[in-house]
């Protein structure tokens, strides 16, 4: 039993070193150590399950370490930029004032027709427009466009505008959510209220949203249809 | 810290089952042997209604843990203990005692490897 808690934390640091051998572009939108994990894990509970002659307890104790591993590294990570580094890396500048860091690129390992995959998978057509684009430490790519190419906001356009509320489901199903009442401060009798004004019955409600302004957008059951 | 907290009261947990895992596999393997040991002795001595009756006693303690070991270990290979165990009884005879021998050596074996697999050893972590 001790064999696989030990096993299991050399395997962790062996696949680890190897996923951060292998660079940013294999890693896809996960931080290493979140990929390590769910490799880990997903083979692990898959051992057991699938030999029947292995006890449970094997799988369970390799995941729970795993589980320790993750929180106690995460914690180290929070507290060290050495161990973050270390763990996930740091990202990369790839294009500054439109211009491609060659250098940068060549480091990371990617080709400028990846880069410019990665651009147009963020609406950027012309790299002449970028202002920044930086490969994060999961391999996505983050791009602030030109001043002048960014598009205007309510604010550059001095329109006036009400606060943005969050439209919460108030029902579901037909049934009340206390947890989206307590969010907004009403009780349940605010929401019959504003039902009954319509002429429906709760149960007969398959969506019901509502935001803090009290604008409500109401889906019945099919049935009721 | 909560996270932090929980997450070292289940690794505690985890460690507790397999301190206790390893115990219990290695007593188990201690009696199980003594008893195959005086097994043996027996049949040198050529006294075999002794021999058969500690390792009928071997075969019994095995058959009494062999399901709760089923937690710590691989069952294919308590399986394949029991049935050796299981084999050496009818042997402890005057006609077949270099079978007896053998067989005996071999559960021996396998109940070392047994107990093996659950220490600290340099050669169970690669």
């Amino acid at each position: 039993m001790f064999i696989t808690v030990y096993r299991t934390i050399i395997l962790y640091i062996v696949v680890i070193i190897s996923i951060r051998l292998m660079g940013k572009r294999q890693i896809g939108d996960m931080q290493p150590s979140e990929l390590v994990i769910t490799l880990l894990i997903s083979e692990i509970a898959a051992m057991p399950l699938q030999d029947t002659d292995q006890p449970i307890l094997f799988g369970v104790s390799a995941i729970f370490t795993i589980v320790v591993i993750e929180i106690l590294v995460s914690i180290l990570a929070l507290k060290s930029f050495f161990v973050r580094k270390m763990l996930s890396g740091k990202s990369a500048i790839l294009i500054k004032d439109g211009i491609i860091d060659q250098k940068e690129l060549k480091k990371v390992r990617m080709t400028v027709l990846d880069l410019v995959e990665m651009l147009r998978g963020q609406q950027v057509f012309d790299i002449a427009t970028v202002s920044f684009a930086v490969l994060e430490t999961g391999g996505s790519l983050s791009v602030l466009l030109k001043s002048k190419e960014q598009p205007a906001t309510v604010g550059d356009l001095k329109v006036q505008k009400g606060p943005a509320e969050l439209p919460l489901p108030v029902i579901s199903d037909g049934k009340i959510l206390a947890e989206s009442l307590k969010a907004l401060g009403i009780d349940e009798g605010t929401v019959t209220v504003k039902l009954a004004k319509r002429g429906i019955k709760p149960k007969n409600v398959f969506l019901m949203t509502l935001d803090s302004a009290g604008k409500a957008e109401i889906v019945k059951k099919e049935s009721i249809l | 810290m909560k996270r932090l907290v929980l997450s070292l009261v289940l690794l505690g947990v985890v460690l507790l089952v397999c301190y206790y895992g390893v115990s219990f596999v290695t007593s188990t393997y201690k009696e199980i042997t003594n008893q195959l040991d005086l097994g043996t002795e027996y049949a040198k001595n050529e006294n075999f209604k002794a021999a058969q009756e500690h390792i009928k006693k071997a075969e019994k303690l095995y058959t009494s843990r062999e399901q709760f070991m089923a937690a710590f270990v691989n069952h294919g290979i308590l399986d394949e203990i029991g049935q050796t165990i299981s084999g050496v009884a009818p042997l402890a005879n005057k006609d077949s005692l270099p079978e007896f021998f053998s067989l005996m050596s071999e559960a021996k074996t396998a109940l070392a490897h047994l107990r093996n697999d659950h220490i600290f050893l340099i050669g169970n972590l690669f």
